[in-house]
């Protein structure tokens, strides 16, 4: 096909043809191809194919591709005439035009509008023609029934009914249909008459022709995309037809996908890139720029699109920066480093690649990749650190550091190697570790690096190594092998000072267990579930009765408390474990094992590992059940302190030197009568009695030398303004800071003073008494065993004083020896019995060795005790009556004698008598009789009368005895 | 049969106490004793254990008095048929208090025993059979 400049007006037939000829394969394969661009209305590239790049590539020496703009390839003399055109063909022209390109090609350009779906101009289809013109088309209208038939694009004839009178092969295939089959259909077989369909029909019913997209139906009613252009032509029959051109979009719609598909990846790519990317024109404003650079920026994509790249760097940066930007401008590629400062002042080290923008060779501004490699940079710093720090630790470690490569070489050895070993690194670098292993190690170390090697990780691996001077250094290892590097990192410690330290621990951990066990507190650890892990003996012994440490360990408290007690410890325990909170001196009491209550103070305590994960709790209980003990006794005895100063009967005051009084017990308002507040203050002599006052002041002064002193009593003047008297003790405790001053304890002995008053007068009647009384007093004291007697001894028994003895073995000695016992006895009653008063008589010996009768009336002294102390006795001579009485018993005993011979000898002859008489009445006949009774009367009454005499004669006998004692 | 024993060493009381037994018809052969010895001897030999015997024995008596001759009774054989009434010019209680502590003694007179006290005798169990 010949190239043509296309001349056909601006309908869409021109476009149809166009795209016939453009479509249909070329007979004649000539190099000057047309060249076919689609731009938009600014005048970017949105398609341009293969071929044209290259054509345009290879002839006008342009890299022009989609996305550019199409003044790229116009010289710039000519962008006002092309831009003209291009202009006029956006109002819907098509028109033609030419310039000379940049290498001096002469090209021609036909330029045509794109029309979108509802006919508005979206942009303009470019051709391009080198040195000969189109052909006329004139020409093409000749050709024009073999192009049909040949195009690759479909074409139907038909009526304007939608009856189809003919098609191409292109079409036929594009239906999938045989010739035959389809003259038979009409459009409403081959379309699918929707909205979008109809309106086209109508818009050709309208205006003779319509264009657009549609949606075919293939044979098989597989729909399709397919772009129609189709006209109205009036013929002579007058009778209307229609002729439509058909393209398959389906590649196109496909191609198309895959286009935009491509385009928002790279899009994405663009937005989404780590790296910030920007273009900026030559005055360094930013044109274009994805999501990083707005991030880097710490901007908005406003601020940053309305900035300049200068006002992201610091002051110090700008000369240096200018000068890559000028490099990149002069069409360099340049890459640096330079801080920025982002709009929040934030510095940032970036790394920034600069190349320019060329259009045709010309520069018109610089992209940029700029990589944020802070991180980076601190990270490098942080290795260089961290390699410094491997090397210090190489040098400084107290401990052997070094590799073991496979082969059991020995390399990077650390410099305590010489003070561990006595060998320099250097020394030890490259030798394998066999080399120093002591020989009856060699065989176990050998098989410790085979265990290494396979992945086992050493610690605490024990073996020896030869010192440079030949000793032997016992050695802990740690090795590990790491596979990617093909050696084993290893560590070895002087282990002569680990099991040096190791026995210490043990000393310690013995003394400390010793110390723990020998401390009288309740020590328990116990586990994260209450099972025990250590106690001491205290625990194990006086709350689980347990002397065997072992058989309490991992045992739970309900194990020896039972259930419910043990539940209860339990979950105190758990809440100091989860809480993390101590438990701190809680008072409690503990059950012993003998059952007995001790009071605690109970510390429980988290028990942490290294990480600060609490494992258990240590638990410490005090035994203060004896401190308590005494704290009460304390409180007890401060309460009764404070009742004595308070409530005592006792005034107690603290005085100054000059008798002040500091304090007033509050004991003053019962015993003063005086408020104890308004008393303190005042002065102490104010209110004793002027005839006391010297004696007391004389008395306190002894304070100066000795620490106590009683006064004697002394008036003090009270409330009601009498004078009482009072009983005082005063302390100096001037040197008690507690009380700086003197104590005074004083009473009121006033009712005291008027009983001893009264008693005075009561001994002194009693003396008067015993002086005057006639009885013997006497005062036994058992304590002493002496007698003592009043002066009635002297007149009752007629001893002198030179005779009276004071001890009792005297005084007994006195009493007559038939009445000793009986004395004894009383005494022994008394004593020992209990009796508080006999009375008995006996009698005593007189100094003239006559016995005198005495009633003893005697009383019992006892203490406060209730013991015997004294026998006080009233002894009362009753000589005088016992003889008195003697007489009249001996008189009641001849009256007694009388009576007998009343009752006896007297009555005798008077019953005879009366007998007599009686028989006499019955005998008077019996004159013998009668004269023998009368005899018998007679002798009876002279017996009557001599007894009578008799009577009368002892009465007599009796009356003077009786009179005289 | 019933034998009477007066027991009195005063001949006038004899005189009175058989006139008075015999007036009474308590017996009229009443046995008389001016010792108590001899009175004892001859209930010792003489009863008779068929018999019932009533002794009128007067206590203040020289030798043997009437506390002694009871004493002696005590043991007598036939002790049951002995019945001593005292007969005494004492008035003291104490005599009649003592001489009720006797089994053998049935009965207490004052003296001078009186025609009513004979008529009492007679009802004295034991012996009442015999009038």
């Amino acid at each position: 096909m010949k190239m043509m400049k296309k001349t056909i007006g601006q309908s869409y037939r021109d476009e149809l043809i166009r795209a016939v000829i453009m479509d249909t394969p070329s007979e004649n394969t000539s190099t000057k191809s047309a060249v076919s661009i689609l731009v938009n209305k600014i005048g970017v590239v949105t398609f341009i194919d293969e071929v044209s790049i290259c054509y345009l590539n290879e002839n006008l020496n342009s890299g022009l591709k989609t996305g550019d703009s199409i003044f790229e390839i116009i010289p710039t003399k000519e962008i006002v005439s092309f831009g003209g055109k291009l202009n006029s063909t956006f109002i819907g022209k098509t028109v033609q035009g030419n310039f000379t390109s940049l290498n001096g090609v002469k090209t021609y350009y036909n330029s045509q509008p794109l029309f979108d779906s509802k006919g508005i101009v979206k942009g303009a289809r470019l051709e391009f023609y080198l040195d000969d013109a189109p052909t006329n088309i004139n020409e093409l209208n000749e050709q024009l029934p073999t192009l049909l038939a040949n195009s690759s694009i479909g074409v139907f004839l038909g009526r304007s009914n939608g009856a189809l009178i003919d098609c191409n092969k292109s079409a036929l295939e594009m239906f999938g249909y045989e010739p035959s089959e389809i003259k038979l259909l009409n459009r409403n077989n081959l379309f699918k008459l929707d909205d979008n369909f109809k309106k086209l029909l109508e818009d050709r019913e309208i205006y003779g022709e319509t264009n657009g997209e549609v949606i075919g139906i293939k044979k098989g009613g597989c729909e399709f995309p397919i772009q129609i252009f189709s006209s109205i032509y009036n013929t002579t029959k007058e009778e209307n037809f229609s002729s439509t051109l058909l393209i398959d979009l389906s590649q196109q719609k496909i191609h198309e996908h895959e286009l935009t598909r491509t385009r928002q990846i790279f899009e994405s790519l663009f937005q989404h890139h780590p790296d910030a990317i920007y273009s900026m024109d030559k005055n360094g404003n930013f044109i274009n720029f994805n999501q990083s650079a707005i991030k880097l920026s710490e901007g908005t994509a406003d601020r940053f699109g309305e900035s300049q790249f200068v006002d992201l760097l610091p002051k110090e940066e700008h000369d240096r920066v200018f000068k890559k930007f000028e490099a990149a401008l002069s069409g360099n590629v340049v890459n640096y480093k330079t801080k920025i400062l982002s709009f929040k002042g934030n510095q940032r080290l970036i790394e920034i690649t600069n190349f320019p923008i060329k259009h045709n060779s010309e520069i018109s501004g610089v992209f940029g990749v700029a990589k944020d490699i802070t991180l980076l940079e601190n990270s490098k710093n942080t290795i260089l650190k961290s390699e410094q720090k491997v090397r210090n630790l190489l040098e400084q470690s107290l401990d052997l550091i070094c590799t073991i490569d496979d082969q059991g070489r020995l390399a990077d050895v650390g410099a305590a190697s010489f003070s561990i070993l006595g060998y320099l690194p250097e020394e030890m670098s490259g030798k394998t570790y066999e080399f120093f292993v002591v020989p009856e190690d060699v065989e176990k170390s050998i098989e410790a690096c085979h265990q290494v090697r396979k992945g086992v990780e050493l610690k605490n691996y024990y073996n020896s190594f030869v010192h440079k001077d030949g000793r032997k250094i016992p050695l802990v290892w740690s090795i590990k092998w790491v596979e990617s590097e093909g050696i084993s990192y290893a560590i070895a410690k002087d282990a002569s000072l680990i099991l040096r330290a190791e026995e210490k621990l043990v000393k310690e951990r013995n003394m400390l267990k010793a110390i723990i066990d020998n401390i009288p507190d309740y020590i328990f650890v116990k586990d994260l579930e209450s099972k025990s892990i250590l106690s001491n003996k205290s625990f194990n012994e006086g709350i689980l009765a347990e002397t065997d440490l072992s058989k309490t360990l991992g045992l739970k408290p309900s194990h020896y408390f039972g259930r419910e007690i043990g539940a209860k410890l339990e979950l105190d325990n758990k809440r100091v474990i989860q809480s993390g909170i101590p438990v701190i001196n809680r008072q409690e009491i503990a059950i012993t094992c003998d059952g007995k209550e001790e009071v605690v103070l109970l510390t429980k305590v988290p028990m942490r590992d290294q990480n600060n994960t609490v494992i258990g709790l240590v638990g410490i209980a005090r035994k203060i059940t004896e401190k308590v003990k005494a704290e009460e006794d304390l409180i007890k005895s401060e309460k009764r302190f404070k009742s004595l100063v308070q409530e005592g009967s006792d005034l107690i005051v603290i005085m100054d030197k000059d008798l002040t009084f500091k304090y007033v017990s509050p004991t003053a308002s019962p015993i003063l009568a005086m408020n104890p507040e308004h008393l303190a203050g005042t002065n102490a002599l104010l209110n004793i009695h002027p005839d006391d006052a010297e004696k007391v002041i004389s008395q306190i002064k002894r304070l100066e030398t000795e620490k106590r002193v009683q006064i004697p009593s002394f008036r003090f003047k009270n409330g009601h303004g009498e004078y009482r008297w009072i009983e005082t003790i005063v302390t100096n405790l001037t040197e008690d800071p507690a009380v700086s001053g003197y104590v005074a304890n004083s009473r009121d002995i006033t009712e005291f003073v008027q009983q001893e008053s009264k008693l005075i007068q009561s001994v002194k009647r009693y003396d008067t008494v015993a002086k005057a009384t006639s009885d013997l007093i006497t005062d036994y004291d058992f304590e002493t065993d002496t007698m003592c007697y009043n002066d009635a001894i002297y007149g009752m028994l007629g001893y002198t004083d030179e005779e009276i003895e004071n001890s009792s073995c005297w005084w007994h000695d006195k009493i007559h020896p038939k009445d000793r016992k009986l004395v004894k006895g009383v005494e022994h009653n008394l004593h020992d019995k209990g009796f508080q008063n006999v009375q008995l008589e006996y009698k005593l010996r007189c100094a003239d060795g006559s016995y005198k009768h005495v009633l003893d009336r005697s009383y019992l002294v006892t203490d406060d005790n209730g013991q015997p102390k004294r026998i006080i006795a009233s002894l009362q001579d009753i000589t005088e009556r016992i003889n008195y009485i003697r007489t009249i018993e001996e008189s009641n005993e001849q009256l007694k004698q009388i009576a007998w011979t009343q009752s006896h000898v007297v009555r005798a002859p008077l019953a005879k008598i009366m007998g007599l008489v009686d028989l006499l009445k019955t005998e008077k006949d019996n004159s013998e009789i009668s004269e023998m009774i009368l005899e018998n009367i007679l002798t009876s009454s002279r017996d009557l009368d001599s007894i009578i005499r008799t009577i009368a004669n002892k009465a007599e006998a009796s009356k003077t005895t009786f009179l005289k004692p | 049969m019933l034998e009477v024993l007066i027991i009195d060493d005063d001949d006038i009381v004899i005189f009175i106490q058989t006139k008075m037994v015999t007036n009474h018809h308590l017996s009229a052969t009443p046995n008389c004793f001016k010792k108590a010895s001899v009175a004892l001897k001859y209930l010792r030999d003489e009863v008779v254990a068929e018999n019932q015997y009533l002794v009128l024995l007067d206590i203040n008596m020289p030798e043997m008095d009437g506390w002694q001759f009871l004493n002696e009774l005590e043991d007598h054989p036939i002790k049951n048929n002995i019945h001593v009434i005292m007969v005494t010019s004492s008035i003291d209680r104490q005599d009649k208090d003592k001489s009720a502590k006797y089994s053998s003694v049935k009965g207490f007179i004052e003296k001078p025993i009186s025609a009513e006290n004979c008529e009492k005798l007679k009802r004295l169990p034991g012996i009442t059979k015999f009038f």
